[in-house]
Parts: structure tokens; C-alpha cells; sequence
């Protein structure tokens, strides 16, 4: 995965579930190919170890735990790629969450 | 911290096909069950990922088949390996799951509008047409109706909640210790019975097919609560798995309906380099042989910088291949007519796992297991359409044999407080350098250990082994799990939904998982189904027997089993 430049994210922070929700910006660099999911995996796993990011993911597209929201578009997030020039990336959870990006653990 | 407690008859882990099964047959024997599961049931699980196929042998099964002609089947398929008394159990009761299964309301595709009578596809390596399907989603509807099945049942479901180790006190099976992820909280949870249903572990490789939490959690509790594992070196690789671009990688792409078409295979150069290993023909080559032979060809050099090979397509109409895969791999960033597209095997299902006898007991007292987590039906190698058939079959029989020991037991349930505090202590650590005010600045993170992992596990225990590859990689997982062990820690200090935590908590499994695979693969000193020793590349006779894998305070032992279990009788 070849470098190019960076993304700038605003991604939203939530404390609980009913709490109110900031957003929080994130410069991400940019990987050719890279899906929503990869880029939240990365912001999780490399920037910022207190964002609450759990996939189950059936990782081909039709389970639908995955959805987000993507500059007010709703998308599932492991079959779509970061746009080519996206300006600000600006990501929410679209299920219902309990912190941050991690379902409500509802059955 | 303190720990909280709850008390029930059998303990579940895990909530895919296997586990919601077995909680199902445990409410029927009049046990209290619960099911735990570290994700959520609506989607977790490798069962949500089978697609097509749900084999078995129907009333209305074609002229000729049989439950003994469908055991045959798996048993050549599993080269010697496989535990006779389990393929004809499997064989024999596979019916009587598909039946239950449309008695919860699987409506099975019909040979034709109005009819009753289920469609049966034909899958490579059975003898007969046996697979039952619902459009292009089994699983996701089994999953579907045994949940609702559960709820009906009141069966309660702990979502969100990792089972860490089994608690086990001389001998006796005392209950779980797990971690409440939305709280942070320690559990134990009592009982005498414990089911373990929770799937594969081929996330410990780089390159793998799976859903994140395919991490071998059942295989490393097992192995630290002391019960014995089989066959842990007979990983199967699905030969044609995406490398690039980054959004595909992991997918699976359909070599065996495009291959027959007229698909190759071309090293970094563009040569096609089949016929250069003597493997037959590529269109008759199944997907160990791909495997094996692709894995040569990237050793030898002829890999991509990513490490894959392409298939190529060319010359052929893209409107003839699997649409609804199309469609996916458009989003991810592969063009629909790319007439190149660049692979590698990646790992893809566990062989092997808990050895289970008849009833679905494993070598641990109350211990039971279904499902991926288990060893002893596939062998060397898995015939296509059976995942399912095994975690229903098999999860019904645990579910039943687990309540009836529970049910059975009157003795103190209770362990010692001391045996308590040891079982927790890992987790205890964790959370304790994670919340030490004077932080280790050079603590090792829950993914850089993953990364390790999969890095040690695609490098040396990958689809080609050799003796001092194995040996390297068994060094490297023995260094990295005593470094986690002391210096692993969240960067975050609340404990409610740590993502850091919990794959802390994963990663202590894979760590053991690789390592009782690399070991099985070192000790097999010969070549066979999923197992490819590139310095013992023949088949041997000797080796005609499962490899048992077990832990106590004594160290590790490992033992010969001819043919499963025969060689104790």
C-alpha cells in the first residue's frame, strides 16, 4: 500500500449512548484502496487507542453490521472505498451505537 | 476489581450455528443455559458466511447416496486422518438437521416452484448431489431462525463478553472466567458443564478469509484449561484469496467456477508457470493442490511485491462470471473486466481443534465442543458444504450430553478463591498496567502483537512448512507471548468498550493457537492433505494417525492417535 498524502477526518466521538456527540479530526494517511473500514480500523489501531471501534464484518458486504455514515451518505463501510478527493471526510455511526462506533449490545 | 458472579447449568461460548444449536438442546434436556459470545449473535460467526451449502443425505437424496456413501466421501477427502465414529455420525444425523432446521422455518430452495422437496447442488468431492441452499445465503438464514428460536426459549445471551479460561480445579470443571466488554467487569460463571462453540482461528494468519474474530479463542482455552487438541497442523487455504488492492484483500475469488472456464495462473513475470511442478491438470487440481503448487511458485520467486500471483482471465466474457461477486469487487476497486487479478492462498478453516468422542465430550470432564473448534471429522482435509452440517449435528449432541452431565452433578461448585485469582490473573495484569499511573511508555500494543502473529504465522506456518521455518516461528511465539504476558497494555484507560482490552484478550489465543499449530506441523514430518512439509514432501504411512496436543504442569505432551481415537480403545 503505496503512501500518497493525507486524509483529514472528522470523526464522531460519543461518550455513551445517549451522549452527546463532537467531532474529532484525524489527519489519516492516505492508502491506495483503502475502504471507510480500513481507514476507521487505522484511526483506531494507530492514532488514537480511546476510539470504541468494534467489526464483526462478514468483510464482503451483506451482513450490514458495517454501516456508517459517510459526509451524510449512509454506506457499509467494508465495501466502499475512501473517495479519490474526498476533501473532509466526515464519518458517524449509522446503527445504533454505545460508545463512539461500538454497537448497542441489544439482541 | 470485583468479580461477578452467576450460576447456571451450561455455559456456551460462542453464538454461531454450533452454539445457538447446542443452547437449544440444552433447554430441551430442562438445563438453564446461557449463551456467552464476545460479539453479538445477528453477526458474528463464520455460519453467517457460508454461502451456498448445507450437505446431507434426505429421504429425497438421489438413487445411490447414503448416510455410508456420504461418510466415504468425507473420509477420503480426509486422508486417513479423519475419526470414523464422527464422519458416520455426521453422515447418518445430517438429515435430521436440515429437518430441524426447516421445522424452525428454513425454507430450503425447491427443484421446482411449489414443490417441497429441496434442491440438491452438487459440490466437488461428493460422490452425490447433497447440498441444500437458500439463495446465495444458508447461514445467514439458519443463524436467522435458531436465534429466534433461542429467544422463544429465553435463552439469555451475553453479548459483548469474552470468555478468558476455563476454571478447573483438580480435574473438576468449576465454570468461565470471562470480561464484560461494555463494563469492564470480571465474570465467573459457575457451572458445571461448559459448551465450546466458537468457530476457527484463521485470523491468526496474515492473509485470511475470515471475519475478525476467527481468533482460536476455543483452541487457546482449551489448551490452558489442560483438554487435548487434534490434527492443529491441518489448516485449510482457500488457493485464490485477493492481495490487492487493499480493499479487496481477504476476499475470495471464485477460481473454481472460473478455472474450468478457462482461468491461469501467472507468476510476477506473466509466465504461467503450472505445468512446470508436475501437478496434473489445473482444471482438475483441488484447492490443496492449488495451494501447494502456488505456494512453490511464490517461494521460488515468481510472486508479486505483495506477495500474491495473478489469475488471468483473459480472452474470456466478464458477464459469465459470478455477478453478485462482480458487484463487491467493483465497490473494493477491482474492475469488473481487470483481465489480471493478483492472489495468494490465504488461510481459510481449522481442520483440526478439541478432540470430541461420540458425545461431543471432550478429554476434560464437563467439557463439551462443536463445531470449527473441533478435530477429528475433516482429517487432512475439509470437503466442501460440511461446516454446517458439523456445527448442527454436533451442536445438538454437545447441547444434550452437556445438560445431562450438568444435571447430573451435585458436588460444591464453587473453586477455591485461590484458584479463582489464578485463572483471573492474566486479565487482572492487563487491566492494571493499563491503568498504571506511572504507564510503561514502551508497552506492546494489542495490534502491533496481532501484526506479529500473523506476520510469524503467513511466513512459517503458511501453506508450505519447513523444519527450521517451524522451529523459528515456535521461538517467536514463545518470546511473544511472555512479552505480552508482562508487557501488553490498552492505551486507553476506561475500561468500558476497549477495543485495546479486548484484542489483548484475542491475542492471547492466537498466540497459542499458532503455537500448537507450528508444533503439530513440526513434529508431522511428512506431507499430507493441508500439511506440506517442503523437507518431508511424500506421504508416510507412519504418520496414517492424529497428532493430540495437550498441556499440564508437566509441559506439553504430544501424542500419536491412529485413526482418532481407535488406538485407546
Amino acid at each position: 500500500m503505496r503512501e500518497t498524502a493525507h486524509l483529514v477526518c472528522e470523526i464522531a466521538r460519543k461518550p455513551s449512548a445517549d451522549g452527546s456527540v463532537r467531532f474529532q479530526t484525524y489527519q489519516v494517511p492516505r492508502q491506495e484502496g483503502m475502504t471507510v473500514q480500513d481507514l476507521l480500523r487505522y484511526i483506531a489501531d494507530e492514532l488514537d487507542g480511546t476510539l470504541a471501534f468494534f467489526e464483526h464484518s462478514c468483510r464482503r458486504g451483506f451482513c450490514g453490521s458495517c454501516l456508517v455514515t459517510v459526509n451524510g451518505k449512509k454506506v457499509l463501510s467494508c465495501r466502499t472505498l475512501v473517495p479519490a478527493d474526498p476533501g473532509i471526510l466526515r464519518i458517524e455511526p449509522a446503527l445504533k451505537t454505545a460508545r463512539d462506533f461500538w454497537p448497542a449490545d441489544e439482541v | 476489581l470485583e468479580v461477578a458472579r452467576q450460576r447456571y447449568d451450561v455455559v456456551i461460548i460462542g453464538s454461531g450455528g454450533a452454539g445457538l444449536r447446542a443452547a437449544l438442546a440444552a433447554a430441551e434436556q430442562g438445563a438453564r443455559p446461557v449463551i456467552i459470545t464476545k460479539g453479538q449473535p445477528q453477526w458474528s460467526g463464520g455460519t453467517l458466511s457460508a454461502h451456498y451449502s448445507f450437505c446431507a443425505v434426505l429421504p429425497t437424496a438421489l438413487p445411490g447416496d447414503s448416510p455410508e456413501v456420504f461418510a466415504q466421501d468425507i473420509l477420503r477427502s480426509g486422508e486417513g486422518i479423519s475419526d470414523p465414529k464422527l464422519v458416520s455420525m455426521l453422515a447418518e444425523r445430517a438429515g435430521d438437521a436440515v429437518a430441524y432446521a426447516q421445522s424452525l422455518g428454513v425454507k430450503f430452495d425447491p427443484v421446482e416452484e411449489g414443490s417441497n422437496v429441496p434442491h440438491l447442488g452438487w459440490l466437488a468431492g461428493h460422490t452425490y448431489a447433497r447440498a441444500v441452499h437458500v439463495g446465495n445465503a444458508v447461514g445467514r438464514e439458519l443463524i436467522r431462525v435458531l436465534l429466534k428460536a433461542v429467544k422463544k426459549a429465553q435463552i439469555p445471551i451475553h453479548a459483548f463478553t469474552s470468555a478468558t479460561d476455563l476454571i478447573v480445579e483438580d480435574g473438576v470443571l468449576k465454570g468461565v472466567a470471562a470480561f464484560h466488554i461494555p463494563t469492564g467487569e470480571l465474570r465467573i460463571y459457575e457451572a458445571p458443564a461448559v459448551i465450546m462453540a466458537t468457530g476457527g482461528g484463521s485470523q491468526i494468519y496474515e492473509l485470511n478469509t475470515n471475519p475478525m474474530e476467527a481468533t482460536g479463542d476455543g483452541y487457546g482455552i482449551a489448551l490452558r484449561a489442560g483438554a487435548e487438541l487434534i490434527d492443529m497442523e491441518f489448516v485449510q487455504f482457500y488457493p485464490t484469496v485477493f492481495v490487492a488492492p487493499a480493499g479487496a484483500r481477504g476476499l475470495m475469488f471464485n477460481s473454481g467456477i472460473l478455472i474450468p472456464k478457462g482461468a491461469r495462473l501467472l507468476n510476477r513475470h506473466g509466465e504461467d508457470f503450472w505445468d512446470k511442478y508436475g501437478a496434473g491438470p489445473l482444471v482438475e487440481a483441488t484447492r490443496d493442490v492449488m495451494t501447494r503448487v502456488m505456494s512453490q511458485e511464490i517461494a521460488a520467486g515468481g510472486g508479486t511485491d505483495q506477495g500474491g500471483l495473478y489469475i488471468s482471465t483473459r480472452g474470456m466474457d466478464p458477464r459469465e462470471f459470478p455477478q453478485m461477486q462482480q458487484k463487491l469487487l467493483a465497490d473494493v476497486g477491482v474492475a469488473p473486466d481487470a483481465e489480471l487479478k493478483e492472489v495468494a492462498p490465504g488461510a481459510h478453516y481449522f481442520m483440526g481443534g478439541l478432540r470430541i468422542d461420540e458425545n461431543a465430550a471432550s478429554s476434560l470432564p464437563g467439557l463439551y465442543a462443536a463445531g470449527e473448534c473441533t478435530g477429528g471429522i475433516h482429517g487432512a482435509n475439509r470437503l466442501a458444504g460440511n461446516a454446517l452440517s458439523e456445527n448442527q449435528v454436533f451442536g445438538a449432541i454437545a447441547g444434550t450430553h452437556a445438560a445431562k452431565f450438568a444435571l447430573r452433578q451435585t458436588g460444591l461448585l464453587k473453586a477455591s478463591a485461590q484458584l479463582e485469582e489464578r485463572v483471573l490473573a492474566p486479565v487482572r495484569e492487563l487491566i492494571g498496567r493499563t491503568q498504571s499511573p506511572s504507564p510503561d511508555r514502551d508497552a506492546i500494543r494489542p495490534s502491533e502483537g496481532w501484526k506479529q502473529v500473523q506476520s510469524v504465522m503467513q511466513r512459517w506456518v503458511g501453506a508450505t512448512r519447513t523444519e527450521a521455518g517451524l522451529k523459528d516461528a515456535i521461538s517467536a511465539l514463545d518470546a511473544l507471548r511472555v512479552e505480552c504476558s508482562q508487557r501488553m497494555a490498552a492505551r486507553d484507560a476506561s475500561l468500558a468498550y476497549n477495543r485495546d482490552i479486548s484484542r489483548a484478550l484475542d491475542l492471547r489465543n492466537m498466540i497459542d493457537t499458532g503455537w500448537m499449530a507450528a508444533l503439530a506441523a513440526l513434529e508431522r514430518k511428512e506431507s499430507r492433505g493441508a500439511h506440506v512439509r517442503l523437507d518431508a514432501p511424500e506421504e508416510n504411512e507412519e504418520w496414517t494417525c492424529s497428532l493430540a496436543v495437550s498441556l499440564s504442569e508437566q509441559g506439553v505432551t504430544l501424542r500419536k492417535l491412529k485413526r482418532g481415537r481407535e488406538a485407546e480403545a
